[in-house]
């Protein structure tokens, strides 16, 4: 009896078995990502013969963030367009951050300082074939200021007109970053002379890739635009992944799934590097993570405790223990700043350490190694966080090595006790290159009595240099600027600036010319494409 | 039967006024707001005044009492608010992430009942035979394993070593054979031990020694009464784990990409996105009182007991 029990319960499992992964393997063909790709990873299996056939020019690639729709005024979402170079701006930044015209050929600021003429590119097109001139593009800037609450803040606009091929803008006082923030994809030019209310799902740019299909928070499908200013595209079609978790981003790369990936996890990083099948690129960021230092409280509202504390972070130790490529900086800027390298960065250096604490009263140790002074205290720091990193955790073990007690503080609400001044150190991951330009790092946190200037900064040299940027329009001498603020910083102690982060794209070995910049927002070019 | 479906229908009511206002209240000792973490999780720092003109725009800076009495007023003409990390009205956000979370569940469970059902009668059938031991063993490792960890597992051997099935999960049904298993192997393995465990128990009673000492076949025995008195308070765990995968699974959604409700709702948690919190808690509540209202009429209907007790 009970052998006739076995046999019926086998075959039944055995039949469900064979349905479900029948109706599985039947749902598959002919989506996009629906299966697995072979080892070119050039298009998934899932597509059949159709996918073989476009197996050389179609791109499936993974980023590692979407916002909720493709329409370039409405949050952050121009990110995502210039990540698949579907939307433009009129002037870009390259991979030394330079700036380099898109749409616009070429560009200059009046004497007057406040009036800036930008030059339409002949040639370029919507990806509808209407042309993209600069009453299109008057419509779309004023388009970006209307839909965007960021879009007034990042350019100060009094008027802008077109005046023929050219666009002439107007701000409300001479602003050396306008150029800069003019590069936000925020301000991706779009067809505004069309109906733009489904912009959401197929925004109208001039890129070389044009959007056909757009699934909230899975992917989108793109075509080559045959009217690309460019030339044509490297690529007949792309598709472009959502994948914000990094390992499903790695696992898919390896699977063949995606031809090429933007962000590597440091933990994964061995897994592609030294990999002939791979192709890995790094570039330093325009991140800095750093630590603010309350000045207006104790103990750093001691300069001697500041300089002490910097003076015991081994940098590249921290950087090095992390992986992942990051950087020790040492300088609120990271080193893609083209004055990095004439700056006297803060260095790990303990002899100085022991200095500056016994200048400021720390002369003995007690048994545990820990400095202390004349009435037995230690010196002890704490760093506000909302959560626990390794990189907290080696800044507390550096600390240590040269007698500061770290104690980290775990809260969920960081920001309002950051932003009403009761901390002594607080954790920050930010741009601080910010489209390029230094302004606006230095605006916002260093100027006395600025928004972000939760540490309570003041030096009136400093206010005067980042003031000198406001009426500074050349790049060169901008970054000059920015070079002597960020010394000043760096010799008052404003901050521990600890490492930058790097970004790590990585393709499968016969993608060519996948490019990595320093700003993240930008990924695929239309040079982009398979070896031949 | 229909007085007390009535009656269980009109519970809902209090349920849900409870359970949104709980949450908006404990949404309202969270720190930071939706504009800070907006900012925060871009890695930008917002102008004061242009973040200040948001939080007014959304009624942040109102007291929590006027914030709920006008969340109430407009959910019930449907209106359950914009989600400030989507940019689109709530209902819009869920009907868009509920099919995929209703195709994954549906899936999860049908391969948890295939596999569990049949299992858990052989292991108990074949009590302590090898057959046992082996089932035993593989629904230990089952209940034990993480579905993170078993999810990469499936990924590397399935997707990266055999190529035979994707790790992006997509929107399409080969897509959500990986995903689908990784969810159901817990729940196939604790229903095999349970089903084991009450086959077990109903087959030591009277009754069943009765009807075979009148000469009805064991497998005649086991299939018209152990079985369904054994499947019985199976039903109440299944009523759970329905409620449960339609809520979202939220670590298998995050490792194999896939956009359900249940990692919208671990975002927008982090994102301190009020309203699609709103919305989630109220699908949730739905859900919840609805397997419920499910289960017990079921019971109703397959346990003479009951039905028989009246109302």
């Amino acid at each position: 009896m009970k052998k006739k029990w076995l046999s019926l319960l086998l075959v039944g499992v055995m039949a469900l078995s064979v349905a479900l992964s029948g109706c599985g393997g039947s749902g598959g063909s002919g989506g996009n990502g629906g299966g697995a790709s072979d080892e070119t990873g050039a298009a998934p299996a899932g597509g059949g013969e159709d996918a073989a056939a476009a197996e050389d020019s179609h791109l499936d690639f993974g980023i590692y963030w979407f916002g909720d729709d493709l329409d370039p005024g409405n949050g952050w979402n121009g990110w995502t367009l210039t990540r698949a170079a579907v939307g433009e701006t009129l002037v870009t930044v390259d991979e030394n951050l330079n700036f380099v015209g898109q749409i616009a050929d070429e560009w200059s600021v009046d004497d007057d300082q406040v009036t800036w003429r930008f030059h339409i590119r002949d040639g370029v097109t919507f990806q509808n074939g209407n042309v993209c001139d600069a009453e299109a593009v008057v419509g779309s800037i004023q388009r970006s200021l209307e839909v965007n609450e960021r879009g007034q803040t990042n350019l100060k606009l009094a008027s802008v007109e077109a005046d023929g091929d050219w666009v002439v803008f107007t701000t409300e006082e001479p602003y050396g970053a306008f150029l800069a923030n003019l590069t936000e994809p925020l301000f991706v030019i779009v067809d505004t002379s069309v109906d733009t209310s489904d912009y959401g799902n197929h925004p109208i740019c001039t890129g070389a890739y044009m959007v056909t299909d757009f699934e909230p928070e899975v992917s989108f499908d793109a075509v080559a635009y045959d009217g690309y200013w460019g030339g044509t595209p490297g690529f007949e079609s792309i598709t472009c992944y959502n994948i914000p978790d990094d390992n499903s981003r790695a696992s898919a790369l390896q699977s063949g799934e995606l031809d090429m990936m933007q962000r590597v996890a440091a933990t994964d990083l061995s897994l592609f590097e030294g990999n002939d099948d791979y192709e890995v690129q790094m570039a330093t960021g325009t991140r800095v993570q750093f630590l603010f230092m309350n000045t207006q409280a104790a103990p750093f509202d001691d300069e001697n405790i500041r300089h002490a504390f910097n003076a015991a972070m081994n940098y590249d130790a921290i950087a090095g223990a992390i992986g992942g490529g990051l950087t020790g900086v040492g300088s609120p800027f990271p080193p893609s700043a083209s004055f990095f390298g004439s700056l006297n960065r803060d260095t790990y250096d303990p002899d100085a350490c022991a200095e500056y604490l016994a200048a400021a009263g720390y002369t003995e140790t007690d048994d545990e190694g820990y400095v202390v002074n004349a009435a037995g205290e230690r010196l002890v720091c704490h760093i506000l966080m909302s959560e626990s990193t390794p990189l907290a955790e080696m800044v507390q073990h550096w600390a240590k090595e040269c007698g500061i007690d770290v104690e980290i503080t775990l809260a969920e609400n960081v920001s309002d006790t950051r932003n009403a001044g009761d901390f002594e150190l607080v954790f920050a991951n930010w741009q601080t290159l910010s489209t390029g330009d230094p302004q606006w790092f230095l605006d916002q946190v260093f100027k006395t009595g600025a928004t972000d200037n939760y540490s309570g900064y003041s030096n009136a040299e400093l206010d005067a240099l980042i003031e000198q940027l406001t009426t500074t329009f050349d790049a060169d001498e901008r970054m000059n600027i920015a070079g002597q603020a960020s010394q000043i910083i760096i010799d008052e102690a404003f901050g521990c600036f600890l490492v930058d982060v790097t970004n790590i794209n990585v393709c499968h070995s016969n993608v060519e010319n996948m490019s990595t910049f320093p700003i993240d927002y930008y990924f695929l070019t239309p040079q982009t494409t398979f070896a031949q | 039967m229909l007085k007390y479906i009535i009656v269980r229908l009109l519970h809902t009511i209090p349920v849900l006024i409870g359970v949104t206002f709980l949450t908006f209240l404990l949404l309202s000792f969270a720190p930071s707001d939706p504009v800070t973490m907006k900012y925060l999780n871009m890695g930008v720092s917002g102008d004061a005044e242009v973040m200040e003109a948001e939080r007014e725009e959304l009624g942040l800076n109102d007291p929590l009492l006027v914030r709920y009495g006008r969340w109430v007023a407009n959910a019930l003409r449907g209106d359950f608010g914009e989600s400030v990390s989507y940019n689109h009205p709530v209902a819009e956000e869920m009907a868009r992430r509920l099919p995929r979370t209703i195709k994954l569940a549906v899936c999860a469970l049908a391969i948890t009942v295939v596999f569990s059902i049949p299992l858990g009668i052989l292991s108990a059938v074949y009590k302590n035979k090898l057959a046992d031991y082996i089932i035993r063993f593989l629904s230990f490792v089952g209940v034990s394993m993480p579905s993170f960890w078993l999810g990469m597992l499936l990924i590397y051997f399935f997707a990266i070593k055999l190529n035979l099935l994707p790790s992006i999960s997509g929107n399409n049904v080969i897509g959500l054979i990986l995903p689908s298993i990784t969810l159901s192997v817990w729940m196939t393995a604790t229903y095999i031990r349970r089903l084991r465990a009450n086959i077990l128990e109903e087959i030591n009673k009277d009754y069943v020694t009765g009807l075979l000492s009148k000469g009805i076949p064991q497998w005649k025995v086991n299939l018209k009464h152990v079985l369904p008195n054994a499947l019985l308070s199976i039903i109440t765990m299944f009523g759970m784990s329905i409620g449960g995968v339609l809520g979202g699974a939220t670590i298998v959604e995050t490792v194999f990409s896939y956009q359900g409700v249940g990692k919208m709702a671990a975002d927008a948690v982090t994102a301190r996105d009020y309203n699609l919190i709103q919305g989630y808690v109220v699908w949730m509540a739905l859900i919840f009182v609805g397997v419920n209202l499910a289960v017990d009429i079921l019971y109703r209907v397959l346990d003479p007991r009951l039905r028989l007790g009246g109302e």
